[in-house]
């Protein structure tokens, strides 16, 4: 069962109770954070040593990592895109909260990915340019999550974690697509992340070490069953049952890596998360926020994508009395659009604080954690009030990019937003000059 | 969102030379002077009008692209679009459908000899909701909320999710299979044990008929509803000895005496005390917990600890006001469950089991049903206000206990026995699970009905090694164990998970599954396998008879439910909720009545077999007091909705197109768009799926200021050519609709906001005041040429060409039975089963029964 770290009068989190059950010998065991800080007595956050980072990792490339959050609900153009490009921009209202990592981060105007569909494509489409309406399963590209993640995820527990701050079904689509063209399930509760992440070391329910020797050797069993099952199938309905065959596989490595992990010990950041009595949807984003951090902290992994969705909450903010969906077609009403940046205004603060907190990470070789993550900070809809996929909003920060300001593209040219990908895909060490929709490279932070 | 699909320009040339290996060629000599004295006009090889060219065409399908594009040429020729209304020459009617006719036939005889899988669905998987429901079918227990949220989401096309082609394996499909195997396997054992310990029943007196027994007791530790009082601390004290109460001792605690007031608000005030008592049927509680939920207006509630074993209950729940005079209480009676995500009900973790006015605590209102709580949903008794706006309450008032409140008097809860499970529980789950021999026949049962036929013994001993019998013996795994990972391979195992299209069409089983599935949404039952094995499957009238006790089934609700969901996009209802500035009518009692109306007037229609013209127009329809209010009928049911006759000047309101929910639900919840509605129309009531749009179009910004409408906007849009070719026919349809308002009220005017400066004692204040905008002109060019003006114009065409509405609804029904979406190939077929049921004038039960007996 799951260790319950969660002591009920505080919530505060007991680190000694994450120490490893069990440990394989053959395996290098890592040492642990806690041990360090048992050993040595200390009370202060250590830097993090050589021997903690996981199994060969020793040479110690700087990692490099990647975090998307998705807007389903865009952002006030005109509260958004500074007037002026280059550097020394005049700050505008939604990025003023932004405003101390000016140097650190690139707003760009003008790109988009050449496609319709309104709400359904914005959230869809916004990391992989292509339209799901019209492309069949089978046909569907990876979006640039998972593409990176198959690059730069492989070294830590978890390849890529898929979050969401919605209403919606956890697998509903509008999130990341695999290779297997799958969308995959997101985590829609911070405390459930952060457990996840931290308590279990699995994404999905806690594993006792015995019940995942029972799995396999089911899931072993059903494989070999099922080929009577086949036997009297045509051509095309073979076909269909391979595909029972590469999940039953997919279950089986699943399996295998929950294994292989469950036995390294995590490494926890030191800094608890105090969790609140009440939850709304800002407080959901905030603490989604502050897990994101810690996971990167801790690397866990380096693939993060998180969606945020409105819906039609009525935000808990003064002077917000309208659902956020509903305000977001204010169709030109300006006392919709004041209730409006309200709440925009949050979304660019909980970044400018997560900027915040990767800025003041340090990493083993000196670097600070937003000098080596890219976080892309966009949406999918333009213009939410007309449903407008055109012109989107895109702020990238950090990642060591040579970052420029305000970077202003004539829309009217139709440079696709994949080839800003192509770019962010080659910075991270991904060798395609492809992505998606691309025509070639955008070059913005050359 | 509806899969879209692909509409290929119409081009026809001879020169396309794709030769199917398998196919005979149909020629459509038929059609070739047809098109010469109607088409060529502007479809020659010099003008090709929307690059559809007959001057080179060849007249005869010989490949799948050929069957495509004349598959389209029949759908625009049956709906009347061409030849276009102001051509020089136009067939008349008959020629028409002849030619419709005839293009049909040839796609039906070429799909047949094309040997491309056409008319076979092929392996299809249950979807998520047949899964769940099967699940619970087969153990008599439903899946936890947790559990369900995990499953994986279906792929859908036209909007259904049973469509083969569209569906997709995938590892969590597996995965959850087995985690739902260990769930049941330890709901199973819990069962078990509180059957062993039947001492433990926590009510004295042999006919009381509280269940809730066991590890069932174990009562939420966290408790939320404030502090205990004496004697409720005394149960629990009791409780968890495990022994029984003493009435006596029980009785003689103190407790508290004076009700307490709940205010009802947008934020709630009130006070945090609870009280439990005794009563002589059972746990009686009146309670005053806060809870805010942040999106809807607060509700207060009283229930049950969180059930530890599944299953289907049966609930009684006894419940009166105080201090309301002027009835402004309501009670509702619902399953609460720690997270559910918002798609049914308007409380998001709340699902609706009863509700009505409460009546004075002197004679106090009786609410009682069977329903199925999952383990970790309880019940809960909830006081609502019964207008929807929500009364201002003053705090004084509410901490001086003056104002009104909600008494519950009693809720029982009993679990209900279904022998027909029990016995495969105990025999599978029990002592005698445990040895090889007698878990023979309790495993070949259990086999028989999850994968819906005769299990021969190859098969079940082959099933028998996923039980690691030699593990179990050697005491290295338990039987618990042993007896999940069995489920386990059951559930994920392809004989469960796939639905398989029969080699022999007159399969029993095959028809008793795919009748189940379609009726049930589940597995057929026991009985119905043993039709099948009887051979009373074989004849129309066996199976017949079989759907009649099929469709009695409480199970088939859920047909009804996902049916419509899927067929009309209800389940869409709610999911825009409107402005309120614009539409302060809107509430959710409103909405809740909406969805009940349509979901109402859908099983009245089945129910009573009323013919499918009734969905176009009637008059009747199903209302309760807050419709009545809405579209201004005089009546008063409530709180349910009734049939009412309609007046000759309300038969507006007759038929699907009248109804509010489905004029909310295609639009985004702000302004209504032509676009949508018409788009919505040609979908659901005509079977037609328009292209999406092309990437490269700006939609158009609604303005809601007031300045110009969307008919004005649109306009200039519809004058590109390229939009115009796809919007001709899809705009009307909406635009005839534009005399609804988002929430379907009519309307002459579209509503605007004018905020106004008052001058008042205090200075200025701004107020936001509706005032009528622009006049609506709904009048409009239906693609046959057919002039309508609003609703009324456009429900009267409907009824004219009722044959169109009855094929498309009859083409739904039957790609929700067989999990394929219906082509032009299978229009023949469509049109056979809808004239065996009695055309357009059919009953609806009538074709649905034929719909399931041809399958």
């Amino acid at each position: 069962m799951a260790l319950d770290i969660f002591t009920t009068r505080t919530n505060r989190l007991d680190w000694t109770l994450l120490a490893p059950a069990a440990m394989n010998p053959l395996l290098r065991a890592p040492l642990s954070r806690r041990t360090c800080l048992r050993g040595l007595g200390a009370t202060l956050a250590l830097p993090f040593l050589e021997a903690m980072l996981p199994r060969g990792a020793t040479s110690v490339p700087v990692p490099r990592r990647f975090v998307a959050i998705n807007l389903g609900l865009g952002l006030h153009p005109p509260a958004f895109f500074p007037k002026e490009s280059g550097p020394d921009y005049e700050t505008t209202p939604l990025l003023r909260a932004l405003d101390r990592f000016r140097d650190r981060f690139t707003v760009i105007e003008g790109l988009d990915h050449g496609i319709g569909g309104g709400h359904y494509t914005a959230q869809s489409s916004f990391l992989s340019s292509v339209d799901y309406r019209a492309s069949d399963v089978a046909r569907r590209q990876p979006t640039l999550d998972q593409v990176l993640a198959e690059e730069i995820g492989t070294a830590t527990r978890f390849e890529s974690l898929e979050l969401g701050v919605e209403l919606v079904h956890p697998h509903a689509e509008g999130g990341s697509v695999n290779r297997h063209g799958v969308w995959l399930p997101r985590i829609q509760l911070p405390k459930a992340a952060f457990r996840s992440l931290f308590v279990t070391g699995t994404k999905g329910e806690p594993y006792p070490a015995a019940l995942l020797d029972r799995k396999q050797s089911v899931i072993d069993r059903v494989r070999e069953q099922s080929r009577r099952f086949e036997r009297d199938l045509g051509a095309t309905d073979r076909e269909r049952l391979d595909r029972y065959f590469t999940s039953i596989r997919a279950v089986e490595d699943e399996l295998d890596r929950i294994e292989t992990w469950s036995k390294q010990p995590v490494r926890p950041s030191p800094r608890p998360i105090e969790w609140p009595s009440q939850w709304d949807m800002l407080t959901h984003e905030r603490l989604m926020l502050a897990v994101m951090a810690l996971a990167l902290e801790a690397d866990v992994t380096r693939v993060i994508t998180l969606i945020i969705n409105g819906k039609d909450i009525v935000m808990k903010l003064k002077g917000v009395t309208l659902g956020y969906h509903n305000l977001s077609h204010h169709g030109m009403r300006q006392d919709k659009i004041d209730q409006l940046l309200t709440i925009e205004h949050k979304h660019t603060e909980y970044l400018a604080h997560f900027l915040g907190e990767l800025s003041a990470a340090e990493t083993p070789d000196g670097s600070t954690l937003l000098d080596n993550t890219v976080v892309l900070f966009g949406s999918g809809l333009g213009n939410a009030s007309s449903h407008s996929n055109k012109n989107l909003p895109i702020l990238i920060a950090g990642g060591g990019l040579a970052h420029k300001g305000s970077l202003k593209y004539d829309a009217t040219n139709k440079r696709p937003l994949s080839n800003l990908y192509v770019d962010l895909q080659q910075h991270l060490g991904v060798e395609a000059d492809r992505f998606g929709a691309s025509t070639g490279r955008l070059g913005s932070f050359d | 969102m509806a899969g879209p699909r692909l509409r290929p320009r119409i081009l026809l040339p001879a020169a396309l030379a794709f030769v199917s290996g398998f196919a005979a060629a149909q020629e459509l000599a038929g059609f070739e002077g047809f098109a010469a004295d109607y088409c060529l006009a502007c479809h020659d090889t010099e003008k090709a009008k929307g690059d559809v060219d007959f001057e080179s065409a060849r007249f005869s399908i010989e490949s799948p692209a050929d069957a495509e594009r004349w598959e389209l040429v029949r759908l625009v020729l049956e709906l009347g679009e061409m030849p276009p209304h102001d051509a020089p020459r136009r067939p008349d009617d008959a020629e028409r459908s002849a030619q419709t006719a005839a293009l049909a036939d040839a796609l039906a005889a070429w799909s047949a000899t094309s040997n491309r899988g056409a008319g076979r669905t092929g392996l299809r998987q249950l979807t998520s909701t047949e899964f769940a429901n099967a699940v619970q079918d087969l153990f008599g227990m439903p899946l936890s909320r947790e559990m369900r949220d995990r499953l994986p989401q279906d792929e859908e096309l036209e909007n259904f999710d049973v469509i083969a082609e569209a569906q997709r394996m995938t590892r969590d499909r597996i995965s959850t299979s087995l985690d739902a195997a260990i769930e049941i396997t330890a709901g199973c054992f819990a069962w078990l044990e509180a059957n062993a310990h039947p001492e433990q029943k926590w009510v004295p007196g042999d006919d009381n008929p509280w269940e809730l027994r066991g590890t069932n007791v174990a009562i939420d530790s966290k408790e939320e509803n404030g502090p205990r009082t004496e004697r409720m601390r005394l149960i629990l004290a009791a409780l968890n000895r495990g022994r029984e109460l003493d009435p006596d001792e029980i009785m003689s605690a103190p407790m508290e005496r004076e009700p307490l007031a709940i205010g009802l608000r947008d934020s709630y005030v009130g006070v945090r005390r609870s009280r439990y008592q005794f009563h002589e049927k059972g746990l009686a509680a009146m309670t005053c917990a806060s809870r805010t939920i942040a999106v809807r207006p607060p509700a207060t509630e009283c229930g049950t600890p969180n059930v530890v074993i599944g299953g289907r209950y049966r609930y009684r729940v006894r419940a009166g006001s105080i201090r309301d005079p002027e009835g402004k209480l309501m009670i509702r009676v619902g399953i609460r469950s720690k997270r559910a995500f918002r798609k049914e009900s308007c409380l998001p973790h709340v699902r609706t089991l009863a509700r009505c006015d409460a009546p004075p605590i002197e004679q106090p209102a009786d609410l009682e049903g069977t329903v199925w709580i999952a383990p970790g949903e309880r019940l809960v008794v909830q006081m609502i206000s019964r207008t929807p706006k929500f009364h201002r309450l003053r705090e004084e008032d509410v901490l001086a206990s003056r104002m009104p409140g909600l008494v519950v008097e009693a809720i029982d809860l009993e679990l209900l026995r279904d022998e027909d499970v029990a016995t495969l529980r105990e025999g599978l789950f029990g002592p005698t699970g445990a040895r090889r021999e007698t878990r023979r026949e309790p495993l070949r049962e259990l086999l028989r009905r999850a994968f819906r036929r005769p299990i021969d013994d190859e098969l079940l001993e082959l099933f028998d090694t996923n039980y690691p019998q030699a593990e179990v013996d050697a005491g290295r795994s338990t039987h618990r164990a042993a007896v999940a990972d069995l489920v386990g391979s059951v559930l994920a195992s392809p004989w469960f998970l796939f639905v398989r299209e029969p080699e022999d069409p007159d399969d029993p089983f095959a028809w008793a599954e795919r009748a189940a599935l379609f009726l049930w949404r589940s597995l057929p039952a026991p009985e119905l396998l043993d039709l099948a094995e009887a051979g009373a499957l074989d004849e129309p009238a066996g199976r017949r008879a079989a759907l009649a006790r099929l469709l009695e089934d409480p199970r088939s609700e859920r047909f009804e439910h996902d049916f419509l969901d899927q067929w009309l996009e209800l389940d869409k209802l709610g999911l825009m909720e409107p402005d309120l500035s614009v539409y302060p009518e809107w509430s959710e009692d409103l909405e809740r009545s909406l969805r009940e109306q349509t979901r109402g007037y859908f099983q009245r229609m089945l129910a009573l077999d009323r013919p499918l013209t009734e969905f176009l127009d009637s008059d009747w329809t199903l209302l309760n007091e807050t419709l009545c209010q809405h579209y201004g009928v005089p009546g008063s049911v409530r709180p349910a909705v009734a049939p009412v006759d309609l007046a000759p000047e309300h038969r507006i309101r007759g038929g699907l197109l009248g109804m509010g929910s489905l004029m909310n639900l295609t639009t985004n919840g702000t302004a209504t768009s032509p676009v949508l509605r018409g788009v919505w129309v040609l979908q659901s009531l005509l079977h037609r799926f328009p292209d999406p749009p092309p990437a490269d179009v700006e939609p158009i910004e609604p303005d809601i200021r007031g300045t110009t409408t969307i008919l004005e906007q649109l306009a200039k849009h519809s004058e590109v050519a390229s939009c115009a070719t796809c919007h001709r026919s899809i705009d009307p349809f909406g635009t005839a609709l534009e005399t609804l308002d988002v929430v379907g009220l009519e309307r002459a005017h579209y509503r605007r906001v004018e905020v106004r400066e008052l001058e008042g004692a205090r200075g200025s204040t701004e107020k936001a005041f509706l005032v009528d905008g622009a006049p609506v002109s709904a009048g409009t060019t239906l693609p046959d040429g057919t002039f309508v003006d609003g609703l009324a114009g456009l429900k009267r065409w409907f009824v004219e060409h009722d044959e169109l509405f009855a094929r498309a609804l009859t083409a739904k029904l039957m790609t929700f039975a067989e999990g394929r979406s219906m082509t032009g190939a299978d229009q023949k077929r469509v049109d056979s089963v809808l004239r065996a049921a009695g055309g357009p004038r059919a009953g609806l039960r009538s074709l649905v029964e034929t719909v399931l007996v041809g399958l």
